[in-house]
């Protein structure tokens, strides 16, 4: 069939000439002084599920799975990681305002009880960050300690 | 989980409440923290009463008209949720939105300036969200409870073109509280939606002068 052949070939083209698309891949150096971890160091569990389940979309450094910096895969990254850490963004969680930092606190520990967050998209790759029950509870309690503390 | 919740919040409030609506309107008390114990005699109050931390306003507030759209699209807002109408209080999200755009706060102080910049990033961002979450009414409350608290905050720094009573509502958030403001003595709840929308209490009248 000479007209599934032309289709492969120009997916084939349209593939791998989006590879020049250029990647900006979250990876900055974060200045530890304003991250949160570094600021309101927490229990050993909420830390890691924080790592695991938060900071790829909502700081300044994502660990990126293998196929993240294949197009069109790199894109829908960047874009996901770019809303992300407009709404929070943990690496300079100390630059927000003391108003700001509670009201974070408060709707992280809302989304992560109601099971908002994490973003299904991402649980479904990154199946150590979907949240059993009790670590949404744990999760979510923690936060709203701190957010009652500050 | 929140389903469950909420029932047993209506059960609550349904067995709490009946005895509050006819005090409500006589009630004027100040802003005091355990003032409720005198509305709610039964114990779970008590507790709810102790750990709450919301600010009170401090000194008078100036009559100023600076932020008569913030408060109209706050106080739309607060109606659409009371009566249930999350695509209205959306709406009231983005007027609010345009309202801090259009903002001007040439007339405040360097001090009132960074108060007014420190509130007003905050309080943007809730009207954003509940400007996005038409038909996610919960979610919309949510905000609406931390934008109520930017709100009082914001008319402390910038002043009020009326007055204002600051009401509470003690079985928001499971019991922690959530405060809000209106124009009218008369209780609308836009917390708890329209089936309890007589439910709570005024804590503070708001002249400003």
């Amino acid at each position: 069939m000479k007209g599934w052949k032309i289709a492969a070939a120009v997916i084939l083209f349209v593939l791998v000439g989006i590879q020049w698309i250029p990647t900006h891949p979250n990876q900055q150096n974060t200045d530890k002084a304003e991250d949160f971890l570094a600021i309101y160091p927490p229990p050993a569990r909420v830390g890691t599920l924080l790592k695991t389940a938060c900071y790829d979309c909502h700081s300044n450094h994502t660990d990126y799975p293998w196929y993240g910096r294949v197009q069109p895969v790199a894109m829908f990254l960047e874009n996901h990681i770019q809303q992300g850490k407009k709404e929070l963004n943990l690496s300079e969680f100390g630059d927000y305002s003391p108003r700001r930092q509670k009201s974070k606190l408060k709707s992280m520990a809302s989304q992560i009880k109601d099971g908002d967050m994490p973003l299904t998209s991402y649980t479904l790759i990154h199946g150590d960050a979907d949240l059993s029950p009790e670590d949404r509870k744990g999760l979510g309690d923690w936060l709203l300690s701190l957010e009652e503390k500050l | 989980m929140k389903r469950i919740f909420l029932s047993l919040a209506v059960a609550a409030m349904l067995s709490s409440c009946g005895n509050d609506t006819t005090q409500e309107s006589a009630e004027q008390t100040e802003m005091t923290h355990d003032a409720d114990e005198h509305e709610h005699g039964d114990g779970d109050h008590d507790e709810m009463a102790s750990t709450m931390t919301h600010a009170s306003m401090d000194g008078p507030v100036r009559k100023s008209d600076l932020a008569s759209a913030v408060l109209d699209s706050y106080l739309a807002m607060k109606d659409a949720l009371a009566s249930d109408n999350s695509a209205k209080a959306a709406n009231s999200g983005e007027a609010m939105v345009k309202a801090f755009a259009s903002f001007d706060k040439s007339s405040l102080d360097a001090k009132q300036q960074s108060s007014y910049d420190e509130i007003v990033e905050d309080a943007r961002e809730h009207a954003e969200h509940i400007g996005e979450n038409s038909g996610k009414i919960d979610h919309q409350r949510e905000h609406f409870d931390a934008l109520s608290q930017d709100m009082m905050d914001l008319v402390s720094v910038v002043g009020s073109d009326r007055t204002l009573y600051q009401d509470y509502c003690p079985m928001y958030n499971d019991k922690k509280g959530a405060n809000w403001l209106s124009t009218s003595k008369e209780i609308n709840n836009p917390y708890m939606g329209s089936k309890m929308s007589t439910c709570g209490s005024m804590k503070n009248e708001i002249v400003p002068q």
